[in-house]
């Protein structure tokens, strides 16, 4: 550098500071897979979501379990060695082999194939009760959110006392008056599950209700039902969805919890719950029983939570830095 | 202080009416005839004229308002009717049950919060490093853990394997070690997570850089100035998960015949013990609703901001 | 990787002011936060020196700066809205200051908190104390910090932009208040800032840096009066004036250069009225054209000193 930063080097007070270079710290975004920086560039990234999924290596993989387990479902009776209900008491808590490959249950019949006719129930079971939810708290939140005044304070009320019940608890205890079955056990999470989706849906509406973009549309004359199927809906639409995967894990966790407890599927249906619960009284002489079926529920919810949290962080760009 | 317990107080009036209304509601969810179950239950025969009297005799046939009005005077006698299957007040059912649940649940918080916490600061204050990927991973398993297989592969291994804790029922301190890891270990890694993020964002924050040059010391920086603030959106976080305790804790009394309420709620709904069902229902709420009170006066306690602002925010 | 700051060198005598003026982005808080020791982690100095009073502050471990930090070394931040931790009160956040660094019990720093208070001219400093941040006002925040960084007497006061957040005449206010503190404590001041209505009132020397070195360098009246950098020159032509005929606003036009990955050539030249070929021979260094005034720029350095002068005062 110059002469002059010795001319001080002999001041005994005061400060004397002579800095050739600072590195800034370069801050790697995992999950985006882009460098930002802790300071002062002028730099912009701007990505879209779907790129910025792409290079999430989580989600991909979630993506991929997601997609053979569903392949899984369809061809079931293809992939299936055997009958998922066929019972045969000479086979009974049978050990994994070349005939069964993960085993029989308790009543002879082969694990395996009833895992693989499981995920038709787990999945179709867990989609019906979401779109149940979608069809009840969309229309709810948006007409709730956007007509506002006495209506929204009515839902809102609603909403309020629903949620002064913990969900889960509510759910049993409607499931618990119904009585057992499939059917009730999706009733029951429909009913209780809608809420908070209504509840978030309403909130977004309520902001993109005071976008320019919605003025402009009604300075214009268009009208209301216009207004709610051209622009809001489409605005509400992809956050419902992003929410949507990443509750398919604790949806499929529930029914299976509820199945778990007798509540849920019926023997001889093949659920996962359910048959782990069957396997429960045959722990010590045959743990295979319990081991798979957990397994496989462990399997789709982490799929689907890896997804989820995928689609969050793409969609959510407040990771990203503009400086 | 006192003006923000009041609002929050007034505020669950219509909340209060709201939930003895689908309580009490509930009763038209079970199919059938409530006379008809109870004479079934009972052993008699329900025959038309059998029926018909009960129906009389219970107020069945009064306007429905009349009947809430005279359900909602017993609730407020602590009278929740009594249970089909011991005959015995369901008051005194759930009372007596509830002690071995909150047991359960506060076991439950505790490990959650000797767990999380530690773990949550450590990802926070090394991220990206062995123990942030770690707690990461920890987090994904923890939410995707079936609790109920949790529990079972603990008493597969623990109890069956190594015969280090008892199998199931209530006890002492060894009893309690495999039903509070199993309700609280989803929660754990949630809360984990939870309090790395809170912890990030408020060690970028201004106030944090100015206590280092203030000159402070990194433990005080870390436990007290940015662990207070952190600590703020995990006790907003909590109201709503304990209700997962809660829903969590019927099943894990299920696989542990843990002798509390949830235990007992299952097996009624599987004996149609339909007052059971609905007391539970109510009891649960009030728990609910109490603890959400409690969650929100600590947060009160933890944040000035709110305690001094006259009147506004809540 | 970033060069946050690319050659960078100052010094400041004790009782004297120094300014260091930019654009945001050019490196000048980095700068302070190095001398601090108080760079986010990955950032690191590279190489450089740093003296307090003849001593290397880049030799020093961890602890030993953290003992410096607060006490010989005080930093006052731009925003008083965020420098304060939001949860505990004024008192408390003074207090363990002072307990810090003096060791002396809580109930003498209490005392002392209350001497200081009044010393920066807040009134009832005793009912101060038991507030908490977001009940005082901007200034009052603002002299809360001026007492916490004066409260050890401080050999070096780092002041960042400590007026831009508050309202114009708080601003003179506290400007004046600080002047005299100063004065009184005799701590050499680096005083960051874009203002340079602040410059000329408070500072003794000024150091302009441009994306993250020095380019000029000098005597508060040479650098107003005798600006040589063209940015320098339209730095001060920036600043409206009233009362002259020229009411145009007179911006620095362009934008910045990123740090990323800076040209080996001078820096400014994108935006420089006067770039010509030769700028494009390497970064310029920063050398002393007239005694107590360098410049980093080819025209000026390879110009003669008598040339310079002779134009400046044209």
């Amino acid at each position: 550098m110059s002469k002059r930063e010795f001319r001080c080097l002999d001041l005994l007070t005061g400060v004397v500071l002579v800095l050739e270079s600072i590195e800034a710290g370069t801050e790697k975004r995992v999950k985006a897979g882009m460098k930002s920086f802790t300071f002062g560039t002028g730099e912009r990234f701007i990505i879209s979501p779907i790129y910025r999924l792409a290079r999430d290596k989580m989600a991909l993989i979630g993506l991929g379990i997601i997609i053979v387990i569903v392949a899984v479902g369809i061809f079931a009776p293809y992939l299936a060695p055997h009958d998922p209900v066929q019972v045969d008491l000479n086979q009974k808590l049978a050990r994994p082999s070349a005939t069964y490959p993960l085993g029989t249950d308790h009543l002879g019949r082969c694990i395996l194939s009833r895992l693989i006719y499981g995920t038709r129930v787990s999945l179709s079971t867990a989609m019906l009760v979401l779109t149940v939810i979608i069809f009840i708290s969309v229309p709810a939140g948006t007409i709730s959110g956007y007509v506002g005044g006495r209506l929204d304070n009515i839902v809102m009320r609603v909403i309020d006392i629903l949620l002064a019940f913990p969900g889960l608890v509510l759910a049993l205890v409607v499931a618990g008056m119904l009585g057992p079955g499939l059917l009730n056990v999706m009733i029951a999470l429909g009913a209780v599950w809608w809420v908070g989706y209504a509840r978030i849906i309403r909130g977004m509406v309520l902001s993109v209700k005071e976008k320019e973009f919605i003025l402009a549309a009604r300075s214009c004359g268009t009208s209301n039902s216009k207004i709610i199927f051209r622009h809001i809906l489409p605005n509400v639409l992809s956050p419902v969805i992003v929410l949507a995967t990443l509750d398919m894990g604790s949806l499929i966790l529930a029914i299976s919890g509820l199945s778990f407890l007798g509540l849920g599927a019926q023997p001889p249906v093949p659920e996962w719950g359910a048959m782990l619960n069957d396997g429960r009284p045959y722990m010590q002489v045959a743990p295979h029983l319990m081991l798979f079926p957990g397994l496989a529920i462990m399997l789709v919810v982490l799929a689907f939570n890896l997804l989820g949290d995928g689609l969050r962080d793409a969609f959510d760009p407040k990771g990203i830095m503009r400086v | 202080m006192k003006q923000f317990l009041i609002k929050r107080l007034f505020y669950l009036i219509p909340v209060i009416f709201g939930v003895s209304i689908i309580t009490f509601g509930l009763i038209n969810l079970a199919p059938g005839d409530p006379a008809e179950i109870i004479l079934r239950s009972s052993g008699v025969e329900p025959t038309m004229e059998a029926v018909a009297a009960l129906r009389e005799e219970l107020g069945l046939n009064d306007p429905v308002y009349i009947q809430y009005g005279r359900w909602v005077l017993d609730v407020l006698h602590l009278d929740l009717g009594e249970s089909y299957r011991t005959g015995r007040p369901v008051t005194e059912e759930i009372l007596y049950r509830f002690p071995a649940t909150l047991e359960l649940t506060v076991a439950a918080i505790f490990f959650m919060l000797l767990v999380s916490m530690p773990s949550g600061i450590l990802a926070a204050l090394h991220r990206h490093a062995f123990v942030d990927h770690l707690s990461r991973i920890w987090a994904l398993v923890g939410a995707s853990l079936p609790g109920f297989w949790l529990g079972l592969l603990l008493i597969y291994y623990f109890s069956v394997k190594l015969g280090i804790f008892p199998v199931m029922g209530r006890g002492g301190l060894e009893h309690l070690v495999l039903p509070a890891v199993t309700l609280g270990f989803g929660m754990a890694a949630t809360y984990a997570r939870l309090l790395r993020a809170s912890m990030l964002e408020v060690l970028g924050q201004d106030y944090i850089k100015v206590a280092r040059a203030r000159g402070l010391k990194e433990k005080l920086i870390v436990g007290r100035h940015a662990l207070k603030n952190a600590l703020l959106p995990v006790v907003t976080a909590f109201g709503m998960s304990f209700g997962h305790l809660l829903g969590g804790a019927v099943i894990v009394e299920t696989i542990f015949a843990w002798p509390g309420v949830g235990k007992f709620f299952v097996d009624s709904i599987f004996n149609r013990d339909y007052p059971v069902i609905q007391g539970y229902a109510l009891f649960m709420a009030v728990v609910f609703v109490i603890v959400n009170l409690l969650v929100d006066i600590t947060y009160v306690f933890l944040d000035p901001r709110i305690r001094l602002e006259k009147g506004s925010q809540t | 990787m970033v060069k946050a700051v690319n050659g960078v060198s100052f010094d400041v005598k004790s009782g004297r002011t120094l300014a260091i003026v930019g654009e945001s982005g050019s490196g000048k808080t980095v700068t302070v936060l190095s001398l601090l020791g108080l760079i986010d982690p990955p950032g690191k100095i590279v190489s450089g020196e740093i003296y307090l009073d003849g001593r290397n502050l880049l030799g020093l471990s961890r602890e030993e700066l953290r003992r410096l930090r607060g006490k010989d070394m005080a930093l006052v931040f731009q925003d008083p809205m965020t420098s304060l931790n939001p949860v505990f009160t004024i008192g408390t956040q003074i207090t363990e200051t002072l307990i810090c660094h003096m060791g002396i019990a809580g109930a003498e720093a209490k005392i002392e908190a209350i001497e200081m208070l009044k010393r920066v001219g807040l009134p009832h400093p005793e009912k101060i104390i038991k507030r908490y941040p977001f009940q005082l006002s901007g200034g009052q925040r603002q002299r809360v910090m001026i007492a916490l960084a004066l409260s050890m007497n401080p050999r070096v006061l780092i002041a960042d932009e400590p007026t831009t957040a508050l309202d114009v005449t708080v601003q003179a206010q506290i400007l004046y208040e600080m002047r005299q503190l100063i004065k009184d404590c005799r701590a050499g001041v680096i005083l960051i800032t874009h203002d340079l209505g602040v410059v000329a009132e408070l500072a003794d020397e000024v150091a302009v840096m441009y994306a993250g070195s020095i380019v000029e360098y000098g005597d508060v009246y040479e650098i107003f009066d005798n600006p040589l950098h063209p940015y320098t020159k339209a730095l001060l032509k920036s600043i409206p004036r009233l009362g002259t005929k020229d009411e145009v606003l007179r911006p620095v036009l362009g934008q910045p250069p990123s740090l990323i990955d800076l040209p080996g050539r001078c820096a400014f030249l994108p935006r420089c009225e006067h770039g010509a070929g030769g700028c494009r021979a390497g970064v310029p260094s920063l050398e002393e054209i007239i005694p107590g005034h360098a410049v980093a720029c080819h025209r000026v350095i390879t110009a003669k000193p008598e040339e310079v002068t002779l134009r400046a005062l044209a």
